[in-house]
């Protein structure tokens, strides 16, 4: 079936089949492969994506329900080759290892910070419950959470900041750490 | 890891859904699909046709005759972060920030969850604890179900083949009332290990308790109201040594199984706990708002 709707600002419409979960259509129809497949069933938050602005795991959801909808994944945030604040936080903080988990921790504490629902540490836990990473500890997400809350981002990170800033002396040849640069 | 294929349809109407859902006996409903998706691609579910209720229009609350009305489509996420419906029935948004994780609460609905019938479910004991009414709309209109019958069986209720429920009308109580709720999990967002869920009246005076209606999760084949611990404050002062009492009646009285992590004794014990602190929390708010 056809579903028409709004991905990072591109309104985009696509042939697929009802029982395609959005996450499914993201990655294999378009394109987003910067939305992450974890466990596929709903418990790790790695595929999290924000449908008309609102964080939910898209392989929860079928893609026909966005229909109509705006859609938006972590590859929408970074703009004019900069990060995101937020994303600027991640990389400086420590709050990406593999990175693996950062998508969905990203949007999803976008949605608690605009919602309000990120004023303390134990607030950045409840709403981040559910994004798991096996990484970073998570002491370092509620830091960097924290510190976007408060405005702390530096400006001008660029958007290949994680690379350097992770890359070894001497130019290891390291993949990039994996947060989303705009395309 | 995906859903096997099935047909979907977009009602517009109620009608339109019961008629889809009518229409094929491998019909579901879909509501914020955040057990049946999941369910899905594990392959625990295959229906044939899934009936989306996305267009109905069955969310929003209202307050009439001493009951809440609330939508079907009721967002989780709308009764833990509302502070109108916070206000309308506090036990519910006390409960609702205890489910899945933020992501699913956005999606997941209050009529999905009770249709479901998870028996770890919150919002199970919220709609037993308070009492009330399930509006369940068939082929041949609609009919009103006591919420204490709504709940028939392990993820079985008494909506039939064919049938939606639309929205629940939860008894309230007004002034000289209290709730309570308290949860033990494993982790932030898993099932509950055990849940209860407390609304105590106090009597007259203002100094004992008139009558309590106390409901538990994650301890049986379905949420279950647990009489027993009801007996154990009806007339009382909540004190602790009553509260001591309740948690032993409630332990007593549920049967739990062992599953591969918890023991069944185990289980018996936190929801003794947890029958207690919800009872204690409702007392004291109780008393506050006397
Ligand atoms: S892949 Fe969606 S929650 Fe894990
Ligand atoms: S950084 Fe590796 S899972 Fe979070």
């Amino acid at each position: 079936m056809e579903v028409g709707f709004t991905l990072n600002g591109k309104a985009r419409r696509l042939d697929v089949p009802a029982h395609w979960t959005l996450l499914r259509m993201l990655r294999d129809i378009a394109g987003s492969t910067d939305v992450k497949h974890g466990c596929g069933e709903g418990v790790c938050g790695a595929c999290a994506v924000l449908v008309d602005g609102v964080a939910m795991n898209s392989c929860s959801v079928l893609a026909p329900q966005v229909d109509g909808a705006t859609v938006e994944t972590v590859g929408g945030l970074a703009a004019g080759g900069k990060l995101h604040p937020l994303q600027a936080e991640m990389v400086m903080r420590g709050g990406v290892q593999c990175g693996f988990c950062t998508p969905g921790m990203v949007l999803s504490a976008l949605e608690a910070v605009r919602i309000g629902a990120a004023g303390s540490d134990e607030e950045i836990r409840h709403s981040l419950a559910g994004n798991l990473c096996r990484c970073t500890g998570y002491g370092k997400i509620v830091d960097a959470v924290a510190a976007y809350r408060d405005g702390e981002a530096p400006d001008d990170v660029p958007a290949d900041a994680g690379e350097h800033e992770h890359r070894p002396e001497g130019g290891g040849s390291a993949a990039s750490p994996g947060v989303g640069v705009g395309h | 890891m995906f859903p096997r294929p099935f047909d979907y349809a977009r009602p517009d109407s109620v009608d339109e859904a019961l008629a889809a859902l009518a229409a094929n006996p491998g019909a579901r409903p879909l509501a914020g699909g955040q057990s049946l998706v999941p369910m899905m691609s594990l392959g625990l579910a295959a229906p044939d046709l899934l009936v989306d209720l996305a267009r109905l229009p069955l969310a929003g609350s209202e307050n009439g005759g001493g009951s809440v009305r609330l939508g079907a489509l009721t967002r989780h996420r709308e009764l833990e972060r509302s502070a109108e419906l916070a206000a309308r029935a506090p036990l519910a948004s006390e409960a609702a920030r205890f489910i899945g994780n933020p992501r699913v609460r956005n999606r997941g609905t209050l009529g999905g969850s009770l249709s479901h019938a998870d028996p770890a479910s919150e919002l199970g004991t919220v709609a037993l604890a308070y009492g009330g009414q399930a509006v369940i709309a068939g082929a041949g209109g609609e009919r009103t179900v006591d919420l204490d019958e709504f709940f028939a069986g392990f993820f079985e209720t008494a909506v039939g083949a064919g049938e939606l429920l639309t929205a629940v009308e939860l008894d309230v109580p007004g002034a000289g009332s209290g709730h309570g709720f308290h949860e033990v999990a494993g982790r932030a967002d898993d099932f509950a290990t055990a849940a209860a869920a407390a609304v105590l009246t106090l009597d007259g005076t203002g100094a004992a308790c008139a009558t309590v209606r106390l409901a538990l999760a994650g301890v049986g084949d379905r949420p279950l109201r647990v009489e027993a611990g009801e007996a154990v404050c009806a007339g009382a002062a909540i004190d602790a040594p009553l509260l001591g009492r309740l948690a032993d009646a409630v332990a007593d009285a549920v049967s739990p199984e062992d599953d591969a992590f918890i023991s069944a004794g185990y289980r018996k014990r936190v929801a003794g706990a947890c029958a207690a602190r919800a009872v204690e929390s409702a007392w004291t708010r109780a008393r506050e708002a006397a």
